[in-house]
């Protein structure tokens, strides 16, 4: 029987773990219309109501995301990319 | 991880006329991050459930360009009011995502990436397909390649890098 030292290393413990997806590719492929737009554009160039305020700002951006998303997901029955499982 | 609520992240940096045709190659010009809008959302309904709104003082361009101003409609005035460290944001960011997923439109990661580096913050990065850990020493912030490469990343931040 071999003899040895069990070692476990923990290289990450004491980090702040960030898991990101880059939704661009799937808003892309659904609808051609937002490649080279920006994220504050999204709700604008699938023609649905935009949220409230001015595009770059961030607050702005992301919910032109969120209603771009909705409205892929919830009214046109494309799949939920955010409940896509990865490892 | 939380498989119920996921986090959408949008990012603001400094920009000046023509850095976007010229991927911010210019002299002194960097992608510095002013705010940081994250939003908390359930993932069946996908209703908005919290917000994050920070603005972050850009380290090595202090003052904003009239252009990113007009552009943006964040002010030097903001900033300095409201602002805080690059360091701080991090953490601020961290702790409201918590366990969650984030998802952005586009390269926000990489603007991340770029502040990190730029304010010797230590993390390392790999992509989730294939645990290819990505370069970032090899990361010159006006190279795009990996935009199109990266879908989904994982990265680790020191905690004490960012506190």
């Amino acid at each position: 029987m071999l003899e040895g030292v069990h070692v476990e290393t923990n290289l990450y413990g004491n980090c702040v773990q960030f898991i990101h997806t880059d939704l661009r590719t799937w808003f892309n492929t659904n609808v051609p219309e937002t490649q080279d737009k920006s994220s504050g554009e999204i709700a604008k160039t699938l023609g649905i109501a935009e949220p409230k305020g001015n595009i770059h700002n961030p607050l702005f951006d992301v919910r032109s995301v969120l209603m771009g998303l909705r409205e892929l997901v919830l009214c046109r029955h494309v799949k939920n990319p955010l409940l896509v499982d990865i490892k | 991880m939380s498989y119920t609520e996921a986090v959408i992240l949008d990012t603001e940096w400094t920009t000046w006329p023509g850095a976007l045709e010229r991927s911010w190659s210019g002299k002194d010009e960097y992608r510095e991050i002013i705010r940081i809008g994250a939003i908390i959302i359930d993932l069946d309904s996908l209703q908005e459930i919290e917000v994050l709104d920070v603005f972050v003082k850009p380290s090595i361009n202090p003052n904003l360009s009239d252009y990113c101003i007009k552009l943006t409609g964040i002010t030097d005035k903001q900033i300095q009011a409201e602002g805080i460290e690059i360091h701080e944001a991090l953490h601020k960011f961290g702790d409201f995502v918590g366990d969650r997923k984030i998802f952005s439109y586009g390269g926000d990661i990489l603007i991340l990436f770029e502040n990190m580096r730029l304010n010797n913050i230590v993390f390392d990065a790999r992509t989730l397909q294939s645990d290819r850990p990505i370069v970032v020493n090899d990361y010159d912030q006006t190279d795009s390649s990996l935009e199109s490469n990266v879908v989904e990343v994982i990265l680790y931040v020191q905690v004490t890098g960012i506190r």
